[in-house]
């Protein structure tokens, strides 16, 4: 009995210490998108959030391995969930990123217009996000359209 | 006009936002328009377009009321509230500038009379000592009337030349005491107030009119010393502002003759007042036979040390007494180098140099005197000792053999 009171104890302070903590509620949307300009590798800083990546494989994926990346034009904006949008001119699609381990990870990808968008502009519109294309407006989310 | 363009320009803008949805548009919109009125507010040349921008600010307020909640979070590490503050701030700042333009403008013009007052005075009086020098009245009237013509227009020049130094003080001080790059209406304000001032002209003519003041008259070391003090204080004055002007107008191109001219002129008027300045210490040595020529402080200096090494060897000590007290202490110790040292003219360690020499010459004499002193004593305690060793030998006697 004596045995089984201190297996209990140990386990029970394991078990306390283990236990993450949950930060809530949070919000992580930036108020505007921040339009940034590739450097000849297809660099990207974000100034404002001291944030810098490479967006090479973004374009490659849109306009195939032989897309020139430089001097290209990224719009990106951070939804109230931490998730960073992504997006470009001619753009078929919206990207869904989350940031893990030192990298921005694909969760998502939000198509669009098989065209590709015109003029593309993203408005934080808490708790989804807007994106504009013209005359087109449409309403996003990490999961996708939702209208 | 003007007002109604600006009207224009923000209605247009206004119904540019009204179209546009993007916010990061909006937000760039509204960064633009902020710079280009700050720009405006620190370039604008009067009060009325000083108003005319305090009115676009506000209107600029307006416009973008609505979006105060976005660009309080967008334009970190401003915010809406504070962008306005800094907008109106610098309006602020820039009408107390005008005012005090205004103020300086007034301040200029009052002293602009009096200088210009002054100015034919002197001329007035430059005229009358030549016409009395032409005429060369040698009697005691004649005398007495042109040392008071020459003594009213230093009195006068001396005014005039704080005057004019004043008036550049007043106008320049601020731009040559910050040397920071100026955009174009803050140049254009300092050509302006050159013009205001009419500095060139008035610089130049109070050069030109010292240059002829010299020429006038002889001049006592006090006299001479107070003109180069007066020439000091204004060269180093012309040295602060020139450089800056001539930079200044260098953009313009039509002045830049003007600046190197009147840099000539404080060149001449420096080597004229101390070429009279040297020829006047000249003249104290040749009173006493004594032909030395020096045309500096240096020059000066090792002539002077090179004369008393030569007249040390064979000169008489009654000589050297003469050249002590009615050259070196009367002339120079007391008139010349105290003046020379505070015009910079010679340096302390030369006056050093100078009294050493003096002190190395007297030396002679000095060790000659002590010669004649010790045999002197010998011979007093010699004459002691033989008065009174025979009375104290007498003294020590038995009294039988007394």
């Amino acid at each position: 009995m004596k045995l089984l009171k201190i297996i209990l104890l140990v386990f029970t302070f394991a078990l306390t210490s283990c236990t993450s903590i949950t930060l809530t509620p949070a919000n992580f949307a930036w108020p505007i998108e921040s339009v940034v300009t590739t450097d000849e590798m297809g660099n990207v800083s974000i100034e404002r959030y001291s944030t810098e990546f490479n967006s090479s494989e973004i374009f490659k994926n849109e306009f195939g391995d032989s897309v020139e990346v430089a001097n290209r034009e990224l719009r990106v904006i951070r939804d109230h969930l931490g998730y960073y949008l992504m997006t470009a001119k001619g753009f078929m699609n919206v990207y869904v990123f989350e940031s893990k381990d030192g990298a921005f990870n694909q969760i998502n990808k939000i198509f669009i217009a098989k065209e590709g968008l015109q003029n593309p502009a993203l408005n934080q519109r808490t708790p989804n996000v807007e994106l504009l294309d013209g005359e087109k407006k449409y309403i996003l989310n990490s999961k996708g359209t939702v209208r | 006009m003007k007002n109604n363009f600006v009207f224009f320009l923000s209605f247009l803008l206004l119904t540019q936002f009204t179209l546009a949805q993007s916010d990061y548009e909006k937000v760039q919109n509204f960064k633009a328009e902020v710079e280009k009125l700050s720009n405006d507010i620190d370039n604008v040349k009067s009060l009325e377009g000083l108003d005319s921008l305090k009115l676009a600010v506000s209107l600029l307020e307006k416009n973008y009321a609505d979006d105060k909640e976005l660009l309080d979070k967008s334009l970190y590490p401003d915010n809406f509230t504070s962008t306005f503050e800094k907008l109106s701030g610098k309006i602020i700042s820039r009408r107390e500038n005008f005012s005090d333009v205004g103020d300086l403008q007034a301040k200029v013009v009052s002293l602009q009379n009096q200088l210009d007052q002054l100015s034919d005075e002197n001329s007035r009086l430059l005229k009358q000592i030549k016409e009395y020098q032409k005429v060369g009245g040698t009697d005691r009237a004649s005398v007495n009337e042109l040392r008071r013509l020459v003594s009213d227009l230093r009195t006068k020049l001396k005014q005039r030349d704080e005057l004019v130094r004043s008036i550049v003080d007043s106008l320049l001080s601020d731009y040559v005491r910050h040397p920071m790059s100026l955009n174009d209406a803050e140049k254009q304000a300092i050509y302006e107030k050159v013009e205001t001032g009419n500095l060139f002209y008035n610089i130049e003519r109070t050069v030109r009119d010292n240059l002829e003041y010299l020429k006038v008259s002889t001049f006592t070391p006090e006299q001479l010393s107070d003109l180069k003090e007066d020439q000091s204080e204004f060269y180093k004055m012309w040295k602060r502002v020139g450089p800056r002007l001539a930079q200044l107008y260098k953009e313009q191109g039509d002045q830049t003759g003007e600046v190197a001219y009147i840099s000539n002129m404080f060149s001449e008027w420096e080597q004229k007042l101390d070429e009279r300045i040297w020829g006047r210490i000249e003249q104290a040595f040749s009173k006493h036979d004594i032909k030395l020529s020096f045309d500096n402080g240096k020059e000066f200096t090792q002539v002077f040390v090179n004369f008393i090494e030569e007249k040390s060897d064979g000169a008489s000590e009654v000589e050297y007494k003469n050249f002590r007290d009615s050259l070196w202490i009367a002339e120079l110790k007391v008139n010349w180098l105290p003046k020379l040292i505070d015009n910079e003219m010679l340096t302390v360690e030369q006056r050093d140099q100078m009294e050493e020499a003096v002190e190395s010459w007297e030396a002679k004499y000095e060790s000659d005197t002590s010669w004649y002193w010790y045999v002197l004593i010998g011979f007093v305690l010699l004459i002691f000792l033989l008065i009174l060793i025979p009375k104290w030998k007498n003294s020590n006697k038995p009294l039988s053999e007394q």
